[in-house]
């Protein structure tokens, strides 16, 4: 994988259908590519102070989890992409679709990862999918037993059920604790004790998709009640450097959120304020653990309106 | 998945906590007072996964521990790669004082993608700072037992082994 940006200019804005014309000639006549215009790609560290990064995507190449959050918190950038990653392109053009058509991306988000952008003949054959609608954190142990039958059944997955749990389990914390509010907007259980059983009143669902090369992990409430620059100021503090002070923090003050980026190759937490929180953990298959875990990032924090 | 659970034994000298399963918000580590003898070892070999909130817990619970039972001399054995993760990442997951007898060291082969492991001990194949030693690692070759080809390292060492420095 080779880029050709150069390192050492000072500004770097260019549209991204202009930027990465070559790589992506293949969806030239995509009913997609409408949604790629009007979208910029800024190289990281050579953002503008001050400039408004919403429509734009900021790419770096191996950079590691301190400055993608500076950037996200400092510029209030939404979407980190890096470039030196197999498959880049494709993130570019999720990030592009969740600037700008954001109602795709929540009405089917699964679709955007797992899918046959390459035109592979059966591809369908590859991929497995798994979804489970739950209302209450009684049911988070069943929920798991099939996670787990689901990820140990198949040979491309197997090696990933440690980290996959956890992403499950971290989302649903999230879904169940994090995400209920009440019609002021106010958190329902946000302090509540962990062992304590809530059911909220409305359904979230976890979803997890594969194919060959892949995997996702999902969950969605209906409740929207993410505040995205919490989060990047949260996780921003988490990733500054140093060792995590657990016994500082309580329930939701984004441990959980760490440990999911921790176990994950990208990472989107996408809110429709007052209507749906989505957040999506991505794995790569067929890599070692080491690999997986010497990967830079891919983040994506944003507010969208679908 | 399994539940989470603890039981104790005894020797002569050590209470040994053998914890297993899902350290969650479920997880009781029991009281944090040990004065019966002057070695606690905490045994991680059958724990398969820890999320946040089992974290929070053990960070709390270890800490009583090692505030309640000052001349207690606390080791963990047999710590797997999603406790070391922790143990690196959250401060005072391991604290002060407490010394790592032994751990787990991930392998992989990539032709056959299987998975394995050794698990190295303390005074063989490592020291660490907290031991009052120059800290050092013996990573041995592990060879796949399918097609016998050289294993490789499936952990980031400046992650994994950071504890060695601590």
């Amino acid at each position: 994988m080779t880029t050709d940006i150069n390192v050492g200019e000072l500004l770097f804005v260019m549209k991204i259908v202009d930027r990465f014309m070559k790589e992506l000639t293949p969806f030239a006549n995509s009913p997609l590519q409408p949604a790629l215009s009007d979208v910029e790609v800024q190289w990281a560290g050579a953002v503008t102070p001050g400039k408004d990064l919403r429509k734009t995507i900021v790419v770096g190449e191996g950079t590691e989890l301190r400055v993608v959050f500076e950037h996200l918190y400092n510029y209030k950038a939404q979407h980190f992409v890096q470039i030196n990653r197999a498959g880049f392109v494709r993130d570019i053009i999720i990030s592009a679709l969740l600037i700008n058509k954001p109602a795709l991306f929540f009405s089917n988000p699964s679709a955007f990862f797992v899918n046959n952008f390459s035109g592979e003949p059966n591809y369908e054959k590859q991929t497995r999918k798994l979804s489970f609608s739950l209302k209450s954190t009684d049911e988070k142990a069943e929920l798991l037993s099939i996670l787990e039958k689901f990820i140990l059944e198949d040979s491309r997955t197997k090696n990933y059920f440690p980290q996959i749990a956890v992403l499950v389990d971290e989302l649903l914390s999230n879904a169940f604790f994090n995400a209920p509010i009440d019609a002021f907007g106010m958190h329902l259980f946000k302090n509540t004790d962990r062992r304590m059983t809530v059911k909220p009143s409305k359904a979230c669902r976890i979803f997890c998709v594969h194919d060959n090369t892949r995997l996702v992990v999902g969950c969605e409430d209906f409740y929207g009640s993410l505040q995205s620059e919490s989060l990047v100021a949260l996780l921003n503090g988490h990733f500054s450097g140093g060792q995590t002070m657990a016994r500082a923090v309580g329930p939701g003050a984004g441990l959980g959120c760490k440990m999911m980026i921790e176990n994950s190759s990208g990472f989107y937490a996408c809110v429709d304020p007052m209507q749906k929180t989505l957040v999506v953990c991505e794995l790569p298959l067929n890599l070692s653990v080491r690999k997986i875990e010497e990967m830079a990032k891919n983040i994506h924090i944003s507010t969208v309106r679908s | 998945m399994r539940k989470f659970d603890r039981n104790i034994t005894e020797t002569i000298a050590t209470t040994q906590i053998n914890l297993s399963g899902f350290i969650n918000e479920q997880a009781d580590f029991g009281l944090p007072k040990f004065a019966k003898h002057p070695n606690l070892i905490i045994n991680f070999s059958s724990v398969t996964l820890i999320n946040s909130t089992g974290v929070m817990k053990w960070v709390g619970w270890i800490g009583q521990v090692v505030a309640g039972n000052p001349k207690l001399q606390i080791m963990f054995a047999n710590v797997p790669k999603v406790i070391m993760d922790q143990v690196n990442l959250v401060k005072n997951f391991m604290p002060a004082g407490v010394r790592m007898k032994s751990f787990y060291l991930p392998f992989f082969c990539e032709g056959c993608n299987l998975q394995s492991g050794v698990t190295l001990e303390n005074g063989k194949d490592f020291a660490t700072k907290s031991d009052g030693q120059k800290p050092y690692i013996l990573i041995p070759k592990l060879t796949c037992p399918q097609c016998g080809e050289a294993m490789a390292e499936d952990f980031v060492s400046s992650k994994y082994l950071k504890f060695l420095e601590a």
